[in-house]
């Protein structure tokens, strides 16, 4: 807490300083009112945005918007609504500042669930491809983890353990190799163990953005595989009070959850703030033939926001707990190889289990808090500035299968081990105004952490870590090009304490670099462009990777780190090209990362001889290593009511040292929706059928001897779901959503579940979603 | 950019106020797995009076570091009846830690299994028999009885024992885990 008081203490004070210091300018505010060009009834929560400065608002009532404070210049104004076509044009302020756009229905009916590149994302650079979930698809997707979202995603899957523990994916890269902002902070978990998922509520999010391949420069040390990005939804913006109540529930695991949520604003609208709390509830899920004993799990979440804004003036404090206890499948967990053996020769459970919703051993017990301030200031004459500070305590405690009691009279079970986790950051930006045709940010920033553990058996030693790195990313303009460039230097210091039985030394390591990156987006005409990045990031050896020593009991291995570990140091190449037709939109990535000093485990063919025998060696070793792919995906718009989305990814990792495949790189697949959407029937509207099917074949590249069990074998699973909205009131409409995932209750072993080796994954799951809206604020 | 200059002189203020040392907290390791089993034979004479007694020690070398993965050998005479028992100590303590006590305390949900080789085919030139009992009637096997074959025939084997551990107490089940699964030699002159 010493941590979190001295940073936020500096934090708080700094913004103060920094307010007081400001001297008053007087920009212009643009007005205007967005319509239907067609039958010029007002689009309410159309999307508008200014480039370069990525100053934004979204239509009100009557069509209405206001952008204020923007500073005198020239600006692209774009408006984007769903179902229409995008609108840009060229203005000049103050000349232009009263705007009425009239937008063009689209030849097609999107579907309310667009993924789309979107060039003026938050995320990284303009020619880099960003992905965005938006809120509308998110409704329809939104499951029972924030992973299940993301698996929407082409080119991004996920390392499952389980039905309830869910790791993100991105183009075979996973855990320490990507970073998760959650509310503007770099989410910070245990997160180099493959069971440790994203400590995040889905129900707290609105959008979700995903940049494949390394943003060291943006994102810092360890962002060498991608960035996953959750924002939660808008604070009000003008006086009132409303909410919206969400609930869910799941057939496979019986599971129900809800999400309420009240948000208002005051002071004219100047403040804003929102209270959601959220709760979840499941027991076993099963596969199409059998349960998975103690696979339930349950959680408790909640989050606030306050926010003010006067002037050119920002800022925002967030708050969020999540809550959970998670059961993991009971036979999972072995004493040694011959239990592994057993587990793989009989297929399916050793003993059967029923449905329950109670959670024995071995379960994960996860807490985690989360405090991000945030605050910006347009200075008319500079730029914006922006200064983000976070605060967070991840604590987890792993308990065995076996109940451990203290020693002490007490018979509350003791956790196999527990770490907490304490980390602080400080980020500071400033976008400065264009100067001649070239915008971009500078920026610097601080990190830092500590981790206590106890544990009944060696995991990791305690460690702390500072940080800092500063950087610029900078982004110049003209006519159909753009060109980006961005470079950062981090410096990062380890120490890691004292441990005698594994001779873990008390000592001090520091790792220093360079991340960089180029890019180039030509828009050859209207339909088409291309764009193509370089970059490169590093991230430093994990805690994992350089001191693990004992036995991994979910895979029967016992694992020695290596205390000489270099920096994993990643270079990224990456191409898209897309063309949007009057009938197809398309687009093609085609990307290649080589890392040196690739870290991974490799089998030592030794054992080591302990109380349960004889384990197979795994040592973390060091390699060069290439994954390179192409995600393609593409739309088609057969009539107004019609419309099939087509996306296949394909992924190759080879581990260029040993001239052999990467371990546990995702299969190649492909997915197929095709959207109906319905007339309005009564009070029925908006209705839609979406049938989809995803294909995934079996990987047939994998190390030979570098695994128990082949691959699996490929499978495709079959999806429907029907959606409608019932108007409920002047403003709100109740949204109701149910869908059925693996219909034909298919049986089937993903390559990347954890579990492959031992059980199936889930059978079908009858989902419903419903969504209802109220108080003063329409539905956007 | 005077502000900017500012604010990265703050920020370096930061990054050393935020980077005090945190105390070196301890790794705490009270409880404690097993790192060593012994097995110990006590040859008993016809009035079960003890005559003499003979063992040996296995360890998780992965743990302890510096001693024999096996040290001793069951030194055994032919036509004998020796009462069998097995100790578990934690040897990453100091001093050493005599943990027998937590696993009858969880005797209900373990079970020891025995099996006697030579040249890896099964023998009987020692036959353990008579293992205790849980509090359900069901074997423990912590202690037991071993009697050498009569027929005096020098031999060098192997006493291989596992411990089950049955969460659901269903010791015929095959959901387990096996938490000792190793290799005491012995030799019959």
């Amino acid at each position: 807490m010493i941590l979190l008081y001295r940073c936020s203490c500096f934090a708080v004070a700094s913004l103060f300083l920094f307010a007081w210091s400001l001297n008053a300018q007087m920009p212009v505010n643009i007005r205007g009112t967005v319509v239907d060009s067609v039958t010029k009834h007002p689009l309410v929560g159309a999307t508008l945005e200014l480039l370069p400065i990525q100053k934004g608002s979204i239509s009100r009532k009557k069509g209405v918007f206001v952008i204020d404070e923007i500073p005198e210049g020239k600006y692209t104004f774009i408006a984007k609504y769903i179902g229409y076509d995008s609108f840009s044009r060229q203005i000049e302020l103050p000349k232009d500042s009263v705007l009425f756009i009239m937008l063009e229905p689209s030849s097609v009916l999107m579907k309310p669930t667009v993924v789309e590149s979107d060039r003026t994302s938050e995320l990284g650079a303009a020619t880099k491809q960003t992905i965005h979930i938006t809120t509308a698809e998110l409704d329809e997707h939104r499951g029972q983890t924030l992973g299940d979202a993301l698996k929407t995603i082409n080119g991004v899957t996920t390392l499952q353990t389980g039905p309830s523990i869910s790791k993100p994916v991105i183009h075979g890269l996973h855990s320490q190799r990507i970073t998760v902002m959650n509310a503007g902070v770099a989410q910070e978990g245990q997160q180099w163990g493959a069971e440790h998922a994203p400590e995040i509520d889905p129900f707290s999010i609105s959008s979700i953005e995903v940049l494949k391949g390394s943003a060291g420069v943006e994102y810092g040390v360890g962002a060498i595989g991608g960035v996953i990005r959750v924002e939660q939804r808008e604070l009000p913006t003008s006086i009132g009070i409303g909410g919206e109540f969400t609930a869910n529930g799941f057939s496979n695991n019986r599971q129900g959850a809800g999400s309420l949520l009240i948000e208002g604003g005051a002071f004219g609208g100047s403040v804003g703030w929102r209270a959601q709390a959220s709760a979840r509830k499941a027991g076993n899920s099963q596969t199409s033939d059998y349960w998975m004993a103690n696979t339930g799990f349950e959680e408790l979440n909640s989050s606030a926001t306050i926010g003010y804004s006067a002037g050119n003036f920002t800022s925002k404090a967030y708050y969020s707990h999540f809550g959970t206890t998670l059961g993991i499948y009971l036979g999972s967990h072995f004493g040694n190889q011959d239990d592994l053996y057993r587990a793989i020769a009989a297929g399916k459970p050793l003993t059967d289990a029923d449905f329950t919703y109670t959670i024995n051993g071995p379960k994960q017990e996860i807490a985690h808090d989360l405090w991000s301030v945030h605050a910006s200031y347009r200075m008319p004459s500079l730029g914006k500035f922006e200064i983000q500070g976070g605060y967070q305590l991840n604590s987890r405690k792993e308990f065995d299968a076996r109940k451990r009691y203290s020693d002490s009279v007490s018979s509350t079970p003791i956790p196999a081990f527990s770490l907490n986790l304490e980390s602080g950051s400080l980020e500071m930006k400033l976008h400065h105004n264009p100067i001649g045709s070239v915008n971009g940010t500078v920026g610097i920033s601080a990190v830092a952490q500590q981790n206590v553990g106890s544990s009944l058996t060696y995991l990791i030693p305690n460690f702390s870590v500072q940080g800092a790195g500063i950087f610029a990313v900078e982004t110049y303009t003209t006519g159909e090009m753009i060109f980006n460039t961005g470079l950062r230097f981090d410096v990062r210091s380890q120490r890691t304490y004292l441990y005698i039985p594994k001779n873990v030394p008390d000592s001090s390591v520091t790792y220093s670099g360079i991340s960089g990156s180029v890019g180039a987006l030509w828009q050859i005409s209207k339909q088409i462009s291309l764009s193509s990045n370089l970059s490169t990031a590093f991230r430093a050896p994990s805690i994992n990777e350089l001191y693990s020593e004992g036995v991994h009991h979910g895979t029967a291995q016992y694992e020695v780190g290596d205390r000489t570990l270099k920096p994993e140091r990643g270079y990224s190449w990456d191409a898209n090209f897309k063309i949007n037709g009057y009938h197809t939109s398309s687009e093609i990535g085609v990307y290649a990362h080589y890392f040196d000093g690739f870290i991974y485990t490799k089998p030592s063919l030794t054992t080591i001889l302990t109380l349960r025998g004889a384990f197979p060696v795994f040592q973390y070793r060091q390699v060069e290593a290439l994954i390179a792919g192409i995600d393609a995906n593409t739309s088609l718009f057969f009539t107004d009511y019609f419309r099939t989305d087509l996306a296949v990814s394909w992924l190759f990792g080879q581990n260029l040292s040993a001239n052999e495949p990467l371990l546990q790189m995702p299969a190649p697949r492909g997915k197929i929706t095709n959207h109906f959407h319905l007339p309005n029937i009564g009070m029925f509207l908006h209705n839609y059928v979406e049938i989809g099917g995803q294909f995934v074949a079996r990987q047939m590249r994998f190390p030979i001897n570098g695994d128990y069990v082949s691959p699996p074998a490929s499978y495709a699973l079959f999806d429907v779901s029907a959606g409608t909205e019932i108007p409920v009131s002047e403003f709100h409409k109740l949204h109701l959503n149910i869908g059925i995932q693996n219909i034909f209750n298919k049986d089937y072993r993903d390559y990347m579940s954890r579990f492959r080796y031992f059980i199936s994954d889930t059978g079908m799951n009858v989902i419903m979603r419903l969504r209802i809206p109220f108080g003063e604020y329409p539905d956007e | 950019m005077k502000t900017y200059y500012l604010y990265l002189i703050a920020l370096v203020v930061i990054i050393a106020g935020c980077s005090k040392d945190p105390t070196a907290p301890p790794v705490s390791n009270d409880h404690s797995p097993a790192t060593t089993v012994i097995l110990t034979l006590v040859r008993m004479d016809l009035s079960g009076m003890p005559l003499d007694t003979t063992s040996c020690t296995v360890r998780d070398t992965s743990v302890i570091k510096g001693k024999l993965p096996i040290e001793g050998k069951l030194s055994l005479q032919a036509g004998s009846v020796y009462k069998g028992f097995l100790t578990l100590l934690d040897e990453s303590q100091s001093p050493v830690k005599d943990i027998t006590s937590s696993i009858i305390a969880e005797k209900d949900a373990h079970q020891f299994r025995f099996s006697v080789k030579e040249n890896s085919l099964p023998s009987s030139a020692v036959v353990i028999s008579d293992l205790d009992k849980d509090s359900k009637g069901l074997d423990f096997g912590l202690n037991f009885k071993a009697t050498t074959s009569i027929i005096a025939k020098p031999s060098i084997g192997l006493i291989h024992i596992t411990l089950e551990h049955h969460d659901d107490g269903n010791k015929a089940g095959s959901q387990f885990d096996t938490d000792l699964d190793r290799d005491f030699p012995f030799i019959l002159p």
